[in-house]
């Protein structure tokens, strides 16, 4: 709808940059990366209603990263609360063939 | 002359039909894929062991549920893990979902048209509103199993190596159980009306291929059973073959030389008196065209296929009544077992709707080494060609004109539900 007005109003539409996080129901309870589950969905733009976090499942970021990340932070939670060994991380990160997509988006 | 059929509509995916008519004969009777390899078996390598079903369900957008289930079933039995109450009982309620969802489509929308003689689906909507309000609601439910259980429906999000991560929602639980006995009736009623179609009177005998499990109609688990014979899966595997011809994308499965059906009629012929007492009600009111083939024994028209789907919608519903009821009425608590193993190599069997879905893995240190993977439709194609070069023994056949010719050769095509996007794994 939004995307909609805007196309009438003659500008170009812009997608909303949040993370998958803010529409988690895990948000601020359970969240997964604090259970030691490497979760994404803190650097994943939104959009998704976040379904995977809901059943438990760790967000891999198909959406792709939103802009303005820090991914050096992402990648010490990964290590410190999901103890994961650098390799694993890169595993992880790179299953939606989005690593060059993720050195842009950084910061 | 050569017929050809460049695009086969109402089936999962592309392929095209080429065959030489010779004296009335139809001779060299070839499917032809018509989509890219997609090459699944080798993205797995090198990944971790979970991700073989993640991946894997991405095969095919119909049967998600059969790949991602066939898949921790093989890492499972690589790991030597048992999988227990009530994460068992959710795994076969969500494959039985995925049989009422994968059912209802071909039953109605991909399949009925051709009985009728509709040249597209619209016509056919047009002419029953109702029939298609009901299979559209039949589905839904089957659709909604495994949404409410899986938290998606399609690639399912909650299964876990070893069982289930999350619970469902009790209430929702409750309400699945309401629908699926208020739909019961609706989708005896479909079975009747499949049962009621004339099928074309043709006959070749075959070898039938399923799971069989001497305690229930075997879906979620079992061993293999060829015609009489059962047989544990590992035996079953090392008497297949795989071949790929030429260029062909998609390989064909022979069984001690020979080729064979898997799905719905493999399935009734093998093992149909184990169905529930509705579904098999429905099957004796259909007996006398089962047993009409030739000796009496199984029967070897591959286009009662679409008549066997219906019989088992209608023993989905009761089997899924039967354990939402165990369900409901206590607590599902639920843990993520620990995984002791982390080596190993396992096979994983499923009935998907089409038939027997095989994956084999070899995984070190939780990370894969190599997949195997056996479509039903690889293990059908052989076979439905074979049938295609028999087939102008169908009454007067050599009088109908090349496009009658054609309908009726997508007939058969369509009786065998091939799902393209599999067999091109």
């Amino acid at each position: 709808m939004i995307i909609i007005n805007e196309i009438l109003e003659n500008k170009k539409p812009k997608i909303e940059q949040k993370s998958v996080c803010e529409e988690c129901v895990r948000k601020n309870k359970m969240c997964l990366l604090l259970l030691g589950k490497p979760c994404l969905g803190a650097i994943t733009l939104a959009g998704c209603s976040a379904p995977c976090p809901k059943s438990g499942f760790m967000c891999d970021g198909c959406r792709g990263p939103k802009q303005k990340i820090n991914l050096n932070a992402m990648k010490k939670a990964l290590k410190i609360k999901a103890k994961l060994t650098d390799q694993e991380i890169e595993m992880i990160l790179e299953r939606f063939g989005k690593c060059n997509e993720l050195k842009k988006a950084n910061t | 002359m050569k017929l050809r059929i460049d695009h086969i509509a109402k089936i999962e995916g592309h392929a095209s039909f080429t065959a030489d008519i010779v004296d009335g004969d139809v001779r060299a009777a070839k499917i032809k894929i018509e989509e890219g390899a997609r090459l699944f078996e080798g993205i797995m390598q090198g990944r971790k062991d979970e991700e073989i079903a993640e991946i894997g369900s991405r095969i095919c957008g119909v049967c998600p549920v059969a790949h991602v289930f066939a898949g921790f079933k093989a890492i499972e039995s690589a790991y030597k893990m048992e999988i227990t109450e009530p994460a068992l009982s959710l795994r076969k309620l969500m494959a039985l979902g995925q049989l009422i969802n994968s059912h209802a489509l071909h039953l109605f929308f991909f399949s009925l048209s051709d009985f009728f003689g509709f040249k597209s689906d619209l016509e056919l909507v047009n002419a029953y509103p109702e029939k298609t309000h009901d299979a559209v609601k039949i589905r839904d439910i089957g659709n909604r199993l495994v949404e409410v259980i899986g938290g998606r429906s399609i690639h399912p999000l909650t299964p876990c190596i070893g069982g289930i991560r999350k619970a469902p929602d009790a209430s929702e639980l409750k309400q699945l159980l309401n629908d699926c006995q208020n739909n019961l009736e609706l989708t005896i009623k479909l079975g009747e009306l499949f049962i009621g179609l004339k099928y074309p009177d043709f006959h070749r005998q075959t070898t039938f291929v399923s799971l069989y499990n001497p305690n229930e109609y075997a879906i979620y688990d079992g061993q293999i059973k060829v015609d009489k014979v059962v047989m544990k899966p590992e035996n079953f595997i090392s008497l297949l073959k795989e071949v790929q011809k030429g260029n062909d994308v998609a390989k064909r499965t022979s069984f001690a030389g020979k080729s064979y059906m898997v799905g719905a009629l493999a399935r009734i012929n093998n093992h149909g008196e184990q169905l529930n007492p509705q579904a098999r009600e429905l099957l004796e009111k259909s007996e006398l065209k089962l047993l009409a083939s030739p000796n009496g024994g199984p029967c070897y028209n591959p286009f009662y296929n679409i008549m066997c789907q219906a019989i088992e919608l209608v023993h989905c519903f009761e089997e899924a009544i039967k354990i939402l009821n165990k369900l409901v009425n206590r607590e599902i608590i639920i843990s993520e077992p620990e995984i002791k193993n982390t080596s190993g190599t396992g096979i994983g069997i499923i009935e998907a709707p089409r038939g027997i879905l095989f994956y084999g893995v070899e995984i070190k240190d939780r990370i894969v080494k190599g997949v195997e993977i056996i479509s039903p439709t690889c293990q059908n194609l052989a076979n439905l060609e074979a049938d295609l070069e028999e087939f102008e023994k169908v009454e007067e056949f050599d009088k109908l004109s090349v496009e009658e010719r054609k309908d009726k050769i997508k007939m058969l095509i369509r009786a065998y539900d091939p799902c393209v996007t599999c067999a091109v794994h």
